[in-house]
This record gives structure tokens, sequence and C-alpha cells, in this order.
């Protein structure tokens, strides 16, 4: 294989990323073999491994330099402001994509994913409303029970305190739907990461 | 090299290399696989994770009839250097320490 070759494959693999960070890391591997030369040509190609695997591992740490899992709190803080949750899905999805395993696998792989998200999202919606429809019927029973305070002064009490009750499970139900999807948010980052990392996907050498 | 190198090592040499003369993408690579034997496909995130947090910035200027990138240092960059070179300062003492001078916990 050949430069030319071997980075018009690295292009294909690399495509889908954001415009931006697919324009700098071509132009960075371009000029890495317009630096090596032609007699270093194939040290660079044999170094980098095939394409599919540069690639993979290339998104690999970009996923982890993106989710912030190598650095300090210091960087950290710049870099939370830059990236968004999208952009790391994105690229985690091109990153499983990219993993060397057979693309059947990987399409199976993804659909089960996106089925896992799916019915996650559902549930989390299904107790968010849970839990807004019990802080609505919380509020409405202890306004009832107000207005009945004129007909029975333990009546309204009972109703009240029903209300309150009601109230505070519909609250922390929400409170548990948001925490809730932050968790399954980083359990699949980390998912994406481990199936890449499966198939000799490596980090440090 | 015998010894992994972390990738915030890895970033504190390549702030250290631009700090002492703006550079570009293959010498940095050079450099630090001097030190750690490193591929390119995980020195450039790092190296491109650096220029998005805003610790280096890019310039392009022509080589040889092509472009070469250059990376060169900013404040930010600057900054974080000290406080890398400080982090390293200290393990590089303990190590040493518990290594030849016989420090025990």
């Amino acid at each position: 294989m050949n430069r030319e070759e071997y980075l018009r494959q690295l292009q294909k693999y690399l495509k889908r990323l954001p415009r931006e960070d697919y324009d700098s890391a071509m132009e960075y591997f371009t000029e890495y073999f317009d630096e090596a030369g032609p007699e270093g040509e194939q040290a660079v190609i044999e170094q980098l491994g095939s394409p599919k695997q540069a690639a993979g591992e290339l998104l690999v740490n970009m996923l982890g330099e993106k989710t912030g899992k190598t650095q300090t709190g210091k960087a950290k803080k710049t870099e939370n402001k830059t990236t968004s949750i999208g952009h790391i899905i994105l690229i985690a999805v091109l990153a499983i994509f990219a993993a060397p395993i057979g693309i059947p696998l990987a399409l199976t792989a993804i659909l089960l994913v996106l089925v896992a998200i799916l019915v996650f999202a559902i549930g989390i919606l299904c107790i968010l409303l849970f839990g807004l429809s019990g802080a609505l019927i919380g509020g409405k029973l202890i306004l009832v029970g107000f207005a009945s305070l004129p007909a029975s002064l333990s009546g309204m009490l009972l109703l009240v305190g029903m209300g309150l009750l009601i109230l505070g499970i519909g609250i922390l139900l929400c409170v548990f739907a948001v925490y809730l999807c932050r968790w399954i948010g980083l359990g699949l980052i980390h998912l994406a990461q481990k199936l890449i990392h499966r198939n000799g996907g490596t980090y440090h050498e | 090299m015998y010894y992994p190198v972390s990738s915030l090592l890895i970033e504190c040499l390549i702030l250290s290399i631009v700090e002492q003369g703006d550079s570009y993408g293959y010498e940095i690579s050079q450099t630090i696989r001097l030190a750690a034997s490193i591929k390119e496909s995980t020195l450039y995130p790092i190296l491109r994770r650096l220029e998005q947090a805003g610790y280096l910035t890019t310039y392009n200027r022509e080589y040889q009839g092509r472009n070469r990138k250059y990376y060169t240092m900013t404040e930010a960059g600057r900054e974080q250097l000290v406080f890398l070179k400080e982090e390293w300062k200290t393990y590089r003492t303990t190590i040493d320490e518990i290594i030849e001078g016989g420090l025990r916990g």
C-alpha cells in the first residue's frame, strides 16, 4: 500500500466526523507523510497500522479526550464548554463503526445500542410523566383540602396530608429521572469505549 | 522505552517543546518518540485537544512548496505548563527519593 491509497482509506473511515475535526485530522496525516518523505513512507504506514485500525484508535482517543477521561481538573473546565453531548455521541457511534469487528456485527451493535437508548428514554419519560402528574394531583389535593376546611377540619387535614405526600413523591421521581438520564448517558459512552477496546484498540502501547 | 508515558505527561512534553520555539507536528512527534513509544493515532488527539482547549494556536507557513502547520503557545498554555511542570517536579523528586534516597512512607 502506498501513501495515496493509505490516505484515501483513512479518509473513508473519518469522513463522517464533524467537518472541522475531519479536515484537521486529514491535514495532520497528509503533512506527516510529507515530512517523512518518500523514503519514510513505508515506515510511517507500518507504524500507523492499517487505515481501519488507525482510524479506530484515532476515534477512540478523540472520544477519550473529549469525555475528559485523561485530564486534570484544570483542563477539564475549559474542555466542557467546547464539547457538546451530541458531538460525543456522534464520535462514539463512529468509533463503533470503525472498530475492528465485522460490519454486520457493528450494525447489530449499533442497533442494539440505539434500541437500548430508546427503551431507556421511554422509561425515563414515563417516570418523569408519573412524577409530574403526581406533583399536579398532589397540588390539587392540597387546594381541595383547603377548600373543604369550612366543612370539616379532619377532612382538610387528611386531604392536605395526602396532597403533600403525593407532591413529594412526584418531585422525587422527577429528580430521580434526571439523575437516571445522566447515569445512562455516561454508561453508554463507557460501553462504546469498551466495545472498541475489546478488539485491540490501544491507548498506551 | 520500557516505562509507559501517560497522556498528561505527553501534554507536558508537547507544551515544553512548543514553549521553546514554535514547532510542527512531525518535529513534535519525533521528539516525543525519544521518550515514549507512542502512535500518531494517540498523539494527534492530544495535540488537537491542546489546541481546542486554547493552550496552543496554529498558523501556516510554506516550506519547500507545501504547507506546514506550526503550533505556538498561548498565555493559557504557559499557565498550564507552569502547573504541569510543578506536578512533574514533585513526581520526579518523590520517585528519586524512593529509589535513591531511601524515602519511606
